[in-house]
């Protein structure tokens, strides 16, 4: 249920949703201060202000009274960009953009990234940067998940530090902004430093508390328990990280032959379970299976004495990295199974959140 | 850069010269030369046009009068003033010597 706000567009009363708007608003105050050095100015803005009324007019109907924020952007779409009509105006503009305003050009607002918390899951990242790049939203968290499987966890972080850096789009302005000019750099170092006073505290007596951990039981059996793994663990440990990729490309085919066709290789998933429940089931199998070779791998790399650690490591990051580079590629251009698997993730994804969803909203 | 890109600035200095032939053939009102542009290569949308519109009758090309509209508030029908008309000629001829520059240079 969205608020409603009648608004006078040259004489006539239209009725906007709340969030349509916001973003109307912000199209005509753009437009004004595009046009802030035009003689005609009111008249062009009373023009527009037409246009936008008749344009109004054609999503409304007797069973209708009010235009949607999804319309209001479509309106604004068509309206396009309000463009300087003369060389006198185009350096006007480009005088107010170097006094950091917005000239004609600038007349769409800025693209930036924002947090989206309208139907965000956890908080709003992947919303964000779904509507920054018009890409689906669930592609961007598939993305994520995979991402922190794969990394074993680092893909977490990204998303953490992120809910730090990023800012929430609060206000309507700063929601039709975040569809829309990359955010620059010293920015982000600004708002992290704003950020870090604010809400970090938490997280820095977090982190010495883990500290203290890690020093205590250290990182993996090998360290802190005086308990050092048998040598033939590093000698074989690239048969472990082929090992390792052979069980992923394994979980690979037979998720998608999940996705695709529904069967688990040749093993029909029973009726009453959704596709995705299947996927859910895969990975945390696949986690199980692969947990002993991943805790011998290591082991081996913080292998006390003899042998460098960090080279066991780097091969296996590299046989990793390799063989994945090549199946995804080999996979995406030759393959159509793979085709077909990245076109269906999307719609697998959402029916995923929408089971979430209804958990949560309707607790039994 | 595709194709459109290239002459992305041609179409734009081209824009003027169209909107004085449409409005030559007709009286126009801003929606209908949106209207007869939508389907060409020189698609444009009102934050162009008006402006554009505008400026053209700062310069003395066009002007407009109210006339009432069965749906709607009273709208601006353009139409080219003396000037205008003298400009879109010009414009004709010098487009029709570019044209034939073209075909002619090179192969």
């Amino acid at each position: 249920m969205q608020k409603v706000i009648s608004i006078n567009l040259n004489g006539n009363a239209y009725s906007l949703d709340e969030s349509g708007y916001d973003v109307l608003r912000e199209y005509l105050e753009t437009a004004e201060r595009a046009l802030a050095t035009n003689p005609d100015r009111a008249e062009i803005l009373s023009d527009l202000e037409q246009a936008i009324a008749e344009k109004c007019q054609r999503f409304l109907g007797p069973q209708k009274s009010v235009v949607s924020a999804s319309e209001v952007d479509q309106i604004v779409k068509e309206m396009g960009p309000i463009e300087a009509a003369s060389e006198e105006d185009a350096t006007n503009g480009t005088n107010q953009n170097a006094d950091g305003k917005h000239g004609p050009h600038a007349a769409p607002p800025p693209k930036r990234l924002y947090r989206n918390p309208d139907g965000a899951m956890i908080a709003g990242v992947c919303n964000g940067l779904a509507s920054y790049f018009g890409i689906d939203v669930a592609l961007f968290r598939i993305g994520f998940v995979l991402t922190a499987l794969i990394s074993k966890g680092a893909g977490i972080l990204i998303y953490v530090a992120m809910m730090f850096i990023v800012p929430e789009a609060r206000t309507g302005e700063e929601r039709a902004a975040a569809g829309g000019a990359p955010f620059s750099a010293k920015e982000v170092i600004e708002r992290a430093k704003r950020q870090y006073d604010e809400g970090a505290r938490h997280w820095r007596r977090h982190w010495r508390q883990q500290q203290r951990h890690w020093r205590r039981y250290g990182w993996a059996p090998g360290r802190g328990t005086g308990y050092a793994p048998p040598p033939w663990t590093v000698a074989i440990a690239p048969v472990f990280a082929f090992t390792h990729l052979a069980l992923f490309l394994l979980l690979a085919t037979m998720m998608i032959s999940l996705v695709n066709t529904g069967r688990i290789l040749t093993w029909h998933l029973p009726e009453d379970v959704p596709a995705w429940a299947g996927v859910l089931i895969l990975l945390v199998g696949y986690q199980i299976v692969v947990s002993p070779i991943r805790a011998i791998q290591h082991w081996s790399w913080t292998l006390p004495g003899p042998g460098q650690p960090g080279l066991y490591a780097f091969w296996n990051a590299a046989i990793w990295l390799t063989g994945m580079a090549v199946v995804v590629w080999i996979g995406s251009h030759h393959l159509p199974e793979i085709q077909e698997f990245i076109r269906r993730l999307p719609e697998l994804a959402r029916q995923f959140a929408e089971a979430v969803r209804n958990l949560v909203t309707e607790p039994r | 850069m595709g194709l459109p890109e290239k002459f992305a600035s041609i179409r734009k200095g081209l824009l003027e010269f169209l909107i004085l032939k449409i409005v030559a053939a007709d009286k126009v009102y801003a929606a209908d030369i949106l209207e007869r542009l939508s389907d060409t290569e020189f698609a444009t949308q009102e934050g162009t046009l008006y402006p554009l519109l505008s400026k053209m009758r700062r310069d003395g090309l066009l002007d407009y009068e109210w006339q009432e509209s069965d749906a709607g508030p009273p709208r601006k029908y353009y139409e080219l003033t003396g000037k205008g008309k003298s400009q879109l000629g010009e414009l004709d001829d010098y487009w029709k010597q570019l044209n034939t520059t073209v075909t002619k240079l090179g192969r």
